[in-house]
């Protein structure tokens, strides 16, 4: 029911058996300059996305992506520019799916996958 | 004859007299408690309740697994979900098959080949706060647990099936949030208010406020 999104240089055969294998950790330095332009802290100090907090470890960052009908844009933005400077793989691993950048809207791309109709 | 009778019964009368204030006189010791061989169960450790309601959830999840993996199983099965797609494998506990995996927190998931299970999240009052908005939020605070598992079971179909038939992840959840709350399956009405709940949210309504 609620997708988390996990950014990291994974193995994406291991994602499609729900699992998160690290082959080699992200670059930290660019994670915290991104969540310092695109995200901000909750009260407990923890970085978050559009408000929704973000879990950094093991190599990885991870942040609530869809929940019922909210759809968190800052953390599709944040995905977006973490693959694109560091290559790393965007993934669902709870729903063992590897998400491709064209399934994120982000900030200011079009979204290519689209809210069906109400009441179909 | 007479007279040895006589002296016979009053002997024994004596005698049962002496035996009575003898037992009177001379008090058993109280019993002592018998001790058992082996300490009889041990009491579990105290645990800390943590007090992140997911953190609770989970640890609530794994104390009582076998209860709600019995009760995943059954209410799949009662809403007409095929038995090759109740339950995956839980790399949590070893790859075990099952339909309850209670180390996860977003309420339910779905595997390859559509199979559906529910996860610590239906226990988590918190799980939709507060991005989801207020009516989503306090119907499903205020559901029974009977109606979180249905509403998990009715949206992970839809989105495992579309998801099988090769749509996107996201546009496959998009369409289990519009259709999830008509679903044939016999979920129950309170299962329906919280899906319809979430299908009438309007994201970034809360955003104004």
């Amino acid at each position: 029911m609620i997708h988390t999104l996990t950014m990291g240089h994974l193995d994406p055969a291991a994602v499609s058996r729900r699992q998160a294998i690290v082959l080699r950790p992200l670059d930290m330095d660019v994670v915290h300059r991104l969540l310092q332009e695109l995200g901000g802290t909750d009260e407990q100090g923890r970085p978050t996305l559009d408000g929704v907090p973000v879990e950094i470890g093991a190599g990885t960052v991870a942040c609530r992506w869809l929940i019922g009908g909210y759809c968190n844009r800052v953390a599709e933005e944040f995905a977006l520019r973490l693959r694109q400077e560091t290559g790393c793989v965007l993934a669902d691993r709870e729903h063992s799916c590897v998400i491709e950048p064209e399934q994120l809207q982000g900030l200011n791309r079009q979204a290519t996958a689209t809210r069906e109709p109400r009441g179909r | 004859m007479d007279a040895r009778q006589g002296f016979g019964r009053l002997f024994h009368r004596i005698a049962a007299a002496a035996r009575r204030w003898a037992a009177r006189l001379h008090r058993r010791p109280p019993e002592e408690p018998v001790l058992p061989q082996r300490p009889a169960r041990p009491f579990a450790r105290a645990e800390p309740i943590p007090a992140d309601p997911a953190e609770h959830a989970v640890q609530f999840a794994q104390d009582w697994y076998d209860r709600l993996e019995f009760h995943s199983r059954r209410r799949m099965r009662e809403l007409e979900i095929p038995a090759h797609r109740i339950g995956a494998y839980d790399i949590d506990f070893d790859f075990r098959h099952a339909a309850f995996f209670p180390k996860e927190m977003s309420g339910g998931a779905h595997s390859p080949g559509a199979r559906i299970n529910l996860n610590s999240g239906i226990l988590n009052p918190e799980l939709f706060a507060p991005k989801s908005g207020p009516e989503v939020a306090t119907s499903w605070a205020k559901g029974r647990l009977r109606d979180r598992m249905d509403a998990i079971i009715a949206h992970e179909d839809i989105e495992g099936l579309r998801v099988a038939a090769g749509e996107e992840l996201k546009a496959a959840h998009a369409a289990a949030v519009a259709l999830a709350p008509d679903t044939p399956r016999p979920i129950r009405e309170g299962a329906r208010h919280i899906l319809r709940a979430i299908r009438e949210h309007e994201p970034g309504r809360e955003r104004g406020r």
